[in-house]
């Protein structure tokens, strides 16, 4: 983890440095002399995403508490006119503000051979279902706070791999007219025994020769505007111990209508664990989200499910989660946003928590 | 997508490399003329085609050259009229777009930024995968002008003349 944090660090500091005079502002700041033509290769596109919380709710032991959502460093660019390169970084303040842990979220070079063939290699996020390839670390781009449960990160206790190291294929499907895309996944999994001796389960080997394989397919009706249908297909094999091992499949189905003014979400995913000669569990989660965006403020509504088996393995610890959020987000400017809800929550140890939250997110 | 801008092309097939654009002065200022490269393949896009090419769902020509979108400076009444007109939302949204689009790994790069239409004119005129717009009285021989839903810009029914803004249109 040493060497990692070092080399996320390197990597920030190497961002800042090089970007320079030359920190573009995606096309404000692009003064580009026509004559010599659309070589995109020496801009860097250098973005932050940052987030200030408070939260309270009806527990005694929780007092109501300022603090710092993740920041998020977000850098691309071009190498070639069709080769580019992206990293995310995200810094995440400790509990007293002393310390910052450092996690390479992202890390992809991406070759866009045709519309229909793009191809890219190294830490991603997989492409389950569709909330997780959506929005990344950028708590802007998300209406309510905070991912659906099940799309929880790793390091959060979150029960789907979110995070893989591998290669990617992805495009339109030819001769749909770009309403049929495709995905396709080949990675090292998810290694939990990591994420069991305290550390967030990055892969830099993996621990068997099984590769997780994700296979997606999302359609996008001509003239439908924002509405996208899709569906996806994850499998692995997880060694559980030096005899066993653990295979998981994940199925996820997805409903998305997005556009500037409405967002209506769902999705349902289901998992299941097997274990090599003994007992299989499945499970299943999901969310319903709505908003609709009237001038700068937008009211919301989520309805957000997780219910796993305390036997499963790895993630049973997960429990059985179901919360109802209602919220309004107003955007005073562009690149910043304000959110408020409330929530009621039932809980494993817990029944009918209330909370309320604000989140302040912006980007520069 | 690259079968339907080829048959597209094949419905074109008329360049406007070479013609005057007549029109009315006045009406002329106010309507978009799409324009790419003289050697582009392709003659005639739909406003379906043409908001997913600017909405960077499609980034290839038929040819297989890489799309470069052009855009006015930020800041410029030019830039958001030509975004309401083409991509049917607001300036600040499609910036959100973009941004998310980029931020997913879905591009490389958005929008370029032009400062004046000779300088749109001189980028399309040396950038083979360019695609911009200018007024219409403006064209020169140095670019082709697009077909749109069929229509020339000097064509009544011509979708982008900004007296037909689609202000606030969703989709």
């Amino acid at each position: 983890m040493g060497s990692r944090r070092r080399a996320c660090v390197a990597f920030v500091i190497a961002s800042i440095c090089l970007s320079g005079p030359r920190l573009c502002a995606q096309a404000e700041h692009d003064q580009h002399d026509a004559a010599n033509g659309p070589d995109q290769r020496s801009s860097l596109l250098l973005r932050a995403f940052g987030a200030v919380e408070w939260a309270g709710s009806q527990q005694e032991e929780t007092p109501n508490s300022f603090g710092l959502g993740q920041f998020a460093l977000f850098a691309t660019s071009n190498l070639h006119e069709r080769v580019s390169v992206l990293a995310e970084v995200v810094l995440e303040a400790s509990g007293n503000n002393t310390r910052v842990v450092t996690d390479l979220e992202r890390l992809q070079i991406t070759f866009r051979l045709r519309d229909f063939l793009n191809l890219s290699a190294g830490r991603y996020h997989t492409g389950i279902g569709y909330y997780n390839a959506a929005f990344h670390h950028g708590a802007y781009f998300e209406t309510p706070i905070d991912r659906p449960r099940v799309f929880a990160f790793e390091d959060e206790g979150g029960v789907l791999p979110v995070h893989e190291v591998g290669m990617t294929a992805s495009g339109i499907v030819p001769g749909t007219g770009s309403t049929l895309r495709y995905l396709a996944e080949v990675g090292n999994g998810r290694s939990f025994d990591r994420a069991a001796r305290g550390e967030t389960d990055e892969e830099r080997r993996d621990r068997n020769g099984a590769k997780s394989t994700n296979l997606g397919l999302s359609f996008r009706p001509s003239g439908s505007g924002g509405l996208e249908l899709g569906a996806s297909y994850y499998r692995d094999t997880v060694p559980q111990n030096a005899a066993a091992a653990v295979n998981l499949r994940i199925g996820a189905a997805f409903a998305v209508y997005r556009t500037p003014s409405i967002e209506l979400m769902a999705e349902w995913l289901r998992l299941q664990h097997r274990i090599d000669g003994g007992p299989s569990f499945a499970n299943s989660a999901g969310y319903l989200q709505g908003s609709r965006a009237w001038g700068q403020w937008r009211p919301y509504y989520r309805y957000d499910r997780l219910a796993i088996d305390p036997a499963t393995p790895f993630i049973g610890s997960a429990g059985s989660y179901r919360s109802n959020i209602v919220g309004i987000r107003f955007d005073p400017m562009q690149w910043v946003g304000l959110k408020a809800q409330y929530e009621h929550t039932d809980e494993p140890r817990q029944r009918g928590v209330d909370a309320v939250r604000a989140q302040l997110v912006f980007v520069f | 997508m690259a079968i339907i801008l080829a048959g597209a092309a094949l419905l074109g097939g008329l360049c406007l490399a070479t013609q005057r654009v007549a029109a009315q002065p006045t009406a002329a200022a106010d309507t978009l003329a799409i324009i790419v490269h003289r050697s582009n393949p392709v003659d005639e896009l739909s406003s379906v085609q043409l908001r997913r090419i600017y909405m960077f769902d499609i980034q290839n020509w038929p040819n297989g050259r890489k799309v470069t979108v052009m855009l006015r400076e930020k800041g410029e009444p030019e830039r958001a009229e030509a975004i309401r007109l083409i991509c049917g939302v607001a300036e600040a949204e499609y910036d959100r777009h973009v941004l998310l689009q980029t931020f997913r790994g879905s591009l490389g790069w958005g929008p370029r930024s032009i400062q004046s239409v000779a300088a749109m004119l001189r980028f399309v005129f040396n950038a083979p995968g360019a695609i911009g717009y200018v007024p219409v009285d403006q064209i020169d021989g140095s670019v082709k002008v697009l077909r749109i839903d069929g229509l020339l810009p000097t064509d009544p029914a011509y979708p982008f003349r900004r007296s037909a803004a689609r202000i606030g249109k969703d989709d």
